[in-house]
């Protein structure tokens, strides 16, 4: 390999984020001290200009995630993903942002894969879940992470907002909860996806709870992963919702039972002590085609028509369907 | 214009990119301010911190890089509405304000440079001897500044544009296939990862053996 190639392959891989040796490979005659100076020149002026760090004078970068977000706070955080409420700086709007650590990703290949999915993933279009606005391969992030998906943030509040504040939501509102993001599932399904990461914090309302819609979808890999387990956190979420607390906290022998079952398995929900019988006829009542199919055991009013779904109807669903017509 | 999408309609139309410089570029000619607005927007930051980054403190005392940002934003509206700028793909509307702001540097930094020998002429012993280069200077040798400016005029106007997207604008290279019509995001990931490859060769480049290497001719 020549000089001139050895340099362009380690631009290529500062470039990428890869952790280079310059002082040794200037130390063993790699590279001319030069060369070495050439490369940090770029690669500082790159991250000058795009606002990973800050000059003399000018203002501290604060919670950058690479180019243009700031982030705002958080909403979900696992070891290999992360996901802000986000100010974009360049479009003067606020996203959510999903970052995915390389470390997500078994290969370079199921990586392209995965960004594949996604783009089809971008045409997905349902009122009941924010948009994806951008998709990024962020290989050149210094940060590591690869992949950054920047999506609509559809409102100011999350389910998990309000329970946090100590308020609860109706059954009026809590029914057509399910009955929208349940919908969003099914509609995600019917194109092969899942979502895996629905969560109290992952769901916006609107000021008057009228509208829900989901965000933070898309999972690696979107289009193997389990279906249950989206239903099975719906399922959590719907019971949170009327309850004020999330499932299996309250009942001793719930959470006996959940401390036995392994990482990965679903878990059992209490019985909901907590709520009184009328907020559940309410929660019925409000609609006579829903109150009708629950009564006769066939759930699929909760997932807009959907019967694919059905098949992998999650326990904590068939639980809250029982609780509800008990 | 581009117009972010209603969370809440239920038939969101489908969301821009950055991909339309060409298309704000022609609304803003044919009266669109809001056009011009959103273009001029989404450069307005990158060009700051190249200003900030280049006009030296001396410099910075007579014209702040906001004031600066906003002559060169306002000499490319007006470049844009005679149609002085001819938008020829591939960032060239970055290039276009990048190379203005340079423009713009120099001149003011030679100014505040005539300036201050003006101010010590008449009161040397009070002037402290003030740190003259630009902020950019802390981190990086000026003299690779100008390899790099030289570096760049060595590689084809196309390539190159898409590669000051990504180095100086920080657009990613999903965007930056759409902006310039690469068929995909690899196509333009290679495409700049050639001309950073040159411009990296062009920067290491020992002058001293190039010298030699003219004078053996």
């Amino acid at each position: 390999m020549s000089n001139d190639e050895k340099l362009a392959e380690v631009a290529e891989a500062l470039a990428e984020g890869r952790d280079i040796n310059l002082d040794q490979m200037e130390s063993t005659g790699e590279l001319t001290a030069k060369q070495v100076r050439a490369l940090r020149a770029l690669h500082v002026m790159h991250q000058i200009q795009v606002g990973e760090i800050a000059l003399p004078g000018e203002a501290p970068v604060v919670g950058v995630m690479t180019t243009r977000f700031e982030e705002i706070r958080e909403l979900a955080a696992r070891e290999a993903f992360r996901t802000h409420i986000c100010k974009d700086r360049l479009r003067e709007r606020d996203v959510v942002v999903r970052r995915i650590d390389k470390s997500a990703f078994p290969s370079r290949g199921a990586m392209v894969r995965y960004v594949r999915d996604l783009q089809r993933l971008k045409q997905i279009d349902h009122p009941a879940l924010a948009r994806i606005l951008e998709v990024e391969d962020c290989a050149g992030d210094v940060a590591g992470h690869v992949v950054r998906i920047v999506m609509e943030r559809p409102s100011d509040v999350t389910i998990g907002d309000r329970i946090r504040a100590g308020k609860m939501f109706t059954s009026r509102q809590t029914a057509r909860a399910a009955r929208e993001l349940g919908a969003a599932l099914a509609h995600l399904e019917s194109r092969g996806f899942a979502h895996h990461g629905i969560s109290m914090n992952a769901i916006f309302y609107n000021s008057d709870a009228e509208r829900f819609v989901a965000a933070d979808y898309a999972d690696p890999p979107p289009t193997k992963l389990l279906q249950p387990s989206a239903v099975c956190n719906l399922g959590n979420c719907i019971f949170t919702m009327l309850a004020g607390r999330p499932p299996g906290g309250a009942d001793e022998r719930a959470v006996s039972a959940n401390a036995a079952v392994p990482p990965g398995v679903f878990r059992l929900i209490d019985r909901a002590r907590g709520i009184e019988a009328p907020v559940i006829a309410d929660c019925i009542q409000w609609d006579a085609e829903m109150a009708k199919l629950a009564a006769a055991g066939d759930s699929r009013a909760w997932f807009g028509g959907s019967t694919g779904i059905l098949h992998a109807f999650s326990a904590p669903f068939h639980a809250i369907g029982k609780w509800m017509h008990r | 214009m581009t117009k972010d999408p209603d969370p809440l309609d239920p038939n969101p139309e489908p969301a821009n990119d950055l991909g339309e410089t060409a298309y704000m570029v022609q609304q803003a000619r044919a009266g669109d301010r809001e056009a011009m607005n959103d273009l001029i927007n989404r450069y307005k930051k990158p060009l700051e911190r190249f200003m900030h980054a280049r006009l030296s403190p001396a410099a910075h005392r007579v014209h702040d890089t906001q004031d600066g940002t906003q002559d060169v934003l306002i000499a490319a509206y007006s470049a844009v509405m005679s149609g002085r700028f001819q938008y020829r793909g591939l960032g060239s509307f970055w290039f276009y304000l990048r190379t203005s702001a340079r423009n713009y540097i120099i001149k003011k930094n030679q100014r505040a440079g005539e300036k201050k020998m003006l101010e010590l002429s008449e009161e040397s012993g009070l002037a402290p001897a003030a740190a003259g280069e630009p902020p950019i200077a802390s981190m990086i040798e000026l003299e690779q500044m100008l390899q790099y400016e030289r570096a760049l005029e060595t590689v084809p106007e196309d390539q190159r544009n898409a590669f000051l997207l990504f180095h100086e604008v920080g657009m990613s290279h999903a965007n930056i296939a759409e902006e310039c019509g690469f068929p995909s995001a690899d196509a333009a990931r290679m495409c700049i990862a050639r001309v950073r490859a040159k411009v990296a060769i062009e920067m290491g480049r020992d002058d001293s053996k190039d010298a030699r290497n003219k004078n053996s001719r």
